[in-house]
């Protein structure tokens, strides 16, 4: 697969929990990543590795102690919240271990929740929900509280709403590790279309079904906060 | 989605309900003061009245104008209040003139 | 705009979820707006009205004071008062209470000129003859007695005394009448048995108003051991009555404003792990600070402008459409004889802002402030679980 433009590009970054306290925790060392447009990557380590830390690092959810993080050439350590969070909305879409829906909330609501804060109409957010919803066949279920829709159910919710900001990178934390294999499947396969629509995909996962899965390109071994090596498939 | 607009309808309710009240208390206060404070004046001027009617169980409570300065403490400036009323006034206020000052 | 009403949207779709929780706060929260504010709508009410009736009152009431006590005045001493300079009139007033053990009530007896006509709020005409009385609407109700019946009351020498009724004051006028028996000034005087040659008090008209003050000192210096009660003094007493430092108000606001501390306290610190996960997953999916800390502040002005208005709402019909029903048992406390109010609706808009302000903006900060430390931290907390 022809890589796009350097999309993210990071350099030396460290980070660490507590700095100065007894309970410091030293999460990630020394790690440099290039992420191209359009790409497939998997982060690859047991628990404890360093790879939701890698995640929210390049998702711009917290901000490195030291090292250089470069989302679409501005250097994301240095900025203020406020521009963070823009960089966050506009580029990423965040799909998480436990789903993270806000329960007793509907399926629609739940979807839009990224676009309340934003300048988007009512109708045209509601247009954009039921067309996502439509994309991953749960459209009928729009109504329905969030916690009364099955594991698979959830996680097409927390898809939808990852995608409704179409993003340009789906960022993805252990997708799989509450799904049974049909439906871990079912997710890869989500994804991979996503992917050949040209959105990059960043998956942290210790589950063989997605790392030995073909439309995954890149794998990233980390251990103990390094990056051990990256195997090119 | 409609959520907000069945709030902000049911504020607008209330807010017009109040302004209702409001131009309601208006126009009584207008009539009543026309219609029945002149009878009231003239009842309180005829009969010398100086208290309303409102508590009876003590001197203190039905004439709180007229009683004495040592009655409403029941002698003793700190001792529990007897009658509930008494928790609703307030000890009497004397004016300078009509009470007595030690020089020094 | 559209920003904040879709935020609101959401922050009522929030606050739906815990329909129990929040309706609850809000029937608390309406309940103890109501009760404060028919509190001040009737004390308010109250004051303005004894102020607008008791302008008629006399200028100057003299008592004689001994032993720190209400005694009886002796008449010379309205002769020494007629000839202090700027004195009008001054007349004995002859009044006293009557325990009526036949229905625990207190009366007022009031002896009046038997030459008083044109009451217009009296059925009937005042006592002229002896032997006969006006009784007011509380007496006639708890006596169970009318215009043309006969009253038996207990005089000083324990005899029982018949009065005709002859008057009965209208309820319209129960505020000031309600309690009363009017006498003839000579029945009353021999009804109680006062001392030859004394009144209750003294009541002094003064030409100029703008010595009242003046004629009180004099009073005072020429009779030390009496004490003039001036008109402006009275009317001041029912400005007092009701005011923000009596004791039921102290009572109630400094309740209510401990239940409010409860509430606040119990927001601030118990910002629940549920709520903590909700910010940090609204923060992860795109909200920055000052969009949570917006919603948090719609969720507090849902709950807390409408419990404000309902309560404000049910303050008024409760205390000027159903003349305070509710409250009316707590202010009348051991009264037997107690009017029937028709409160006048006087209003004052700057007491009610005062009170929104008070009850509302407390209550959005301790909606706020919790969550705005919940929601500075990084949102990447919420992927750890």
């Amino acid at each position: 697969m022809a890589e796009g433009k350097l999309l993210i590009h990071i350099e030396d970054v460290t980070k660490i929990y507590n700095p100065g306290k007894p309970d410091e925790i030293r999460a990630l060392s020394g790690a440099s990543l290039n992420i191209g447009g359009g790409e497939v990557i998997v982060l690859k380590g047991p628990s404890g590795s360093g790879k939701t830390t890698m995640l929210s690092l390049i998702g711009c959810m917290s901000r490195p102690t030291s090292g250089k993080i470069v989302v679409e050439g501005r250097d994301v350590a240095k900025l203020p919240e406020h521009f963070l969070t823009n960089i966050r909305r506009k580029t990423f879409g965040f799909i998480f271990q436990q789903f993270n829906l806000i329960r007793n909330v509907s399926v629609i609501e739940n979807v839009l929740l990224p676009l309340y804060p934003l300048k988007t109409g009512l109708s045209e957010m509601r247009e954009r929900g039921e067309k996502v919803l439509g994309d991953l066949g749960i459209r009928e279920k729009w109504h329905l509280k969030v916690n009364r829709l099955s594991g698979g159910e959830q996680q097409r919710v927390a898809i939808a709403r990852a995608l409704i900001n179409e993003p340009d990178v789906i960022i993805a934390d252990e997708p799989t590790a509450h799904l049974d294999r049909q439906l871990s499947l079912d997710l890869l396969k989500i994804l991979e279309d996503l992917n050949r629509e040209g959105k990059t995909v960043v998956i942290a996962t210790h589950d063989p079904i997605v790392y030995d899965h073909p439309f995954v390109k890149r794998i990233v071994e980390m251990r103990d906060g390094r990056i051990q090596g990256v195997t090119v498939k | 989605m409609i959520k907000h607009r069945f709030f902000i309808g049911v504020t607008l309710l209330e807010v017009i309900i109040l302004s209702i009240f409001f131009f309601y208390s208006l126009a009584s206060v207008q009539t009543r003061s026309r219609d029945e404070m002149p009878a009231k004046r003239q009842l309180v001027k005829l009969l010398e009245l100086t208290d309303l009617a409102i508590w009876t169980e003590a001197r203190y409570t039905r004439h709180p104008s007229q009683a004495d300065l040592f009655t409403p403490f029941q002698e003793f400036p700190s001792s529990l209040e007897h009658f509930p009323a008494g928790s609703i006034i307030a000890p009497l206020k004397s004016a300078e003139s009509t009470t007595m000052i030690f020089g020094r | 705009m559209i920003r904040h009403l879709k935020i609101l949207e959401y922050a009522l779709s929030s606050l739906v979820r815990r329909k129990f929780k929040n309706l609850s706060i809000i029937v608390v929260y309406t309940l103890t707006i109501s009760v404060l504010a028919s509190i001040l709508f009737l004390t308010h009410s109250l004051k303005l009205e004894a102020s607008n009736i008791l302008l008629e009152a006399p200028d100057v009431i003299v008592q004689k004071i001994s032993a720190g006590r209400h005694d009886l005045i002796p008449a010379e001493y309205i002769t020494k008062i007629r000839d202090i300079p700027g004195v009008g009139t001054a007349k004995p007033r002859y009044w006293g209470y009557y325990y009526d053990a036949l229905t625990h009530s207190n009366y007022t007896l009031l002896g009046s000129d038997s030459n008083l006509t044109g009451l217009s709020l009296l059925k009937g005409s005042m006592p002229s003859d002896s032997g006969q009385c006006a009784i007011g609407k509380g007496v006639s109700d708890v006596r169970l007695t009318g215009i043309g019946r006969e009253m038996i009351l207990v005089d000083s020498k324990n005899t029982g005394v018949v009065f005709t009724i002859v008057g009965v004051f209208s309820s319209e006028s129960s505020l000031l009448t309600n309690d009363l028996v009017i006498l003839e000034k000579e029945d009353l005087i021999k009804f109680f048995g006062l001392k030859a040659g004394s009144a209750t008090d003294i009541a002094v008209k003064v030409h100029n108003e703008n010595e009242v003050q003046t004629v009180a000192g004099k009073i005072k210096q020429l009779l030390p051991d009496t004490r003039p009660i001036t008109k402006s003094e009275i009317i001041r007493t029912y400005d007092t009555v009701f005011n923000w430092r009596s004791g039921m108000m102290l009572t109630i606001f400094s309740s209510a404003l401990i239940a409010f501390c409860i509430l606040a306290w119990d927001k601030a610190t118990g910002i629940s792990a549920e709520e903590k996960q909700e910010i940090g997953i609204l923060k992860a999916i795109g909200w920055d600070t000052g969009d949570i800390l917006v919603l948090k502040f719609w969720e507090g002005i849902v709950v807390s402008l409408t419990s404000f208005l309902l309560g404000i709402i049910a303050a008024f019909i409760h205390v000027f459409f159903l003349g305070a029903t509710i409250l009316a048992p707590v202010i009348k406390g051991w009264s037997v004889l107690f009017p029937d109010f028709r409160f006048v609706p006087y209003i004052d808009l700057y007491q009610i802002f005062v009170m929104g302000f008070l009850t509302i903006a407390p209550y959005i900060a301790s909606t706020v402030i919790p969550s705005w430390k919940a929601s500075v931290t990084d949102p990447e907390n919420v992927m750890r679980g």
